[in-house]
């Protein structure tokens, strides 16, 4: 009998939009359904809700995109998943997959080199990484932009080699073949601003 | 509309990259969350586009559905905050949650009744009101949510639908109630 007066006036009429929509359950329905029947009012506020959602589901059907959205969210789908790694949803550095192909070969041909020095040259190189006959360092960030292609020339016109990366924030390291070529590299990376974010 | 634990089954094989129940999944829910989107930014073309992005995104983060709500919510939320985000980036109207005017006059139910029923005055009066109070609206009447479901859809706690459908509510019969009363004179 009292349970219209558990529940304030104002939320008995925002509960009524859900009276009128059916998804009102429970006790909530119960002290709703009360109020309702003991005030003519909310009787035609209800009415006048049912009304409008009678009439809103009514209306016209909307002309959607249908099959034509399909095909284009397809579409779009299929060519993300030609230019994304394999494993969509693991987020990883820009171009990880070409450069870290660029990593190996740049290892490789550092390899080859080691073997043809260490092959009756005459002299032994100390030291583990330095054995490997790398020399003076570059840090290096790669525009977004770049392609495999560019920084593969890039590469080959300064004589640099990647032997790193790429490191958690997108950063390779390039070696140089002196000190002297390190130099000149550090000052021809610094001018191509299309293809080189940050050199240090 | 297809029920939530084939939605789930659906979502489950879209996380697994699955084609095909990605398309079974967007021909279940496409009409209902164009219409959504369709009612408050009245472009077809603007429309089809956020239509896109929901469903971009659907495929994309599918694999992060919990479960925890209805796919059915959970795509219309994704649907309403793109759609409130366009509101925001055309600046189309102040998003702030204030509250219209208080209004002090109730509204002679009787009267709405008749108005109600007319789709072009019902219309006219939900253009009316702000979008986010349009949603709550149109997300109880046209997809039958409860307000657990629309505070879950907007993201908001569910006093705050519950205000929102409170003064929406009132507008709505005020609004009715002066379209009748003009068409009579």
């Amino acid at each position: 009998m009292t349970e219209q007066f558990d529940m304030p006036r104002e939320e008995v009429e925002a509960l009524l939009v859900f009276l009128a929509n059916g998804s009102l359950e429970g006790e909530e329905r119960e002290a709703v359904e009360a109020a309702v029947d003991a005030d003519p009012d909310l009787q035609a506020q209800l009415q006048a809700l049912k009304a409008m959602r009678e009439s809103m589901q009514k209306e016209a059907e909307v002309q959607s995109p249908g099959e034509f959205g399909l095909a284009r969210l397809l579409r779009d789908i299929e060519a993300e998943t030609m230019t994304a790694p394999p494993a969509a949803n693991i987020p990883a550095p820009p171009r990880f997959w070409k450069i870290a192909a660029m990593v190996v070969f740049g290892l490789f041909i550092a390899q080859t080199a080691y073997l043809g020095l260490s092959d009756g040259s005459g002299f032994e190189l100390a030291g583990e990484e330095e054995s490997i006959g790398v020399g003076p360092t570059l840090v290096v960030a790669f525009n977004p932009d770049a392609t495999e292609a560019q920084i593969r020339a890039l590469m080959l016109e300064l004589d640099l080699m990647i032997i790193d990366g790429p490191s958690a924030l997108g950063l390779y390291t390039l070696a140089a073949t002196d000190e002297a070529a390190r130099t000149a590299a550090l000052s021809a990376l610094k001018q191509r601003t299309r293809l080189i974010e940050s050199v240090e | 509309m297809t029920d939530n634990t084939e939605l789930a089954s659906l979502m489950a094989r879209v996380a697994a990259q699955d084609r095909a129940a990605f398309a079974a999944l967007y021909k279940a829910l496409e009409k209902p969350v164009y219409r959504f989107i369709q009612s408050k930014l009245n472009d077809p073309h603007q429309s089809s586009d956020i239509l896109h992005d929901v469903f971009i995104d659907l495929w994309r983060s599918a694999s992060r559905f919990e479960g925890r709500s209805t796919v059915k919510t959970w795509v219309f939320g994704i649907a309403y905050r793109k759609t409130m985000d366009h509101f925001r980036k055309h600046s189309r109207t102040d998003l702030t949650d204030e509250m219209e005017e208080t209004v002090d006059d109730t509204p002679d139910a009787v009267t709405c009744i008749a108005a109600a029923q007319e789709a072009v005055h019902l219309r006219f009066c939900m253009e009316t009101l702000k979008p986010q109070h349009r949603s709550a609206v149109e997300l109880a009447f046209y997809e039958d949510m409860s307000y657990g479901q629309i505070a879950e859809t907007a993201e908001v706690p569910e006093g705050t639908i519950k205000t929102r459908i409170f003064h929406a509510k009132k507008l709505l019969l005020r609004c009715l109630e002066a379209r009748m009363k003009e068409a009579r004179t």
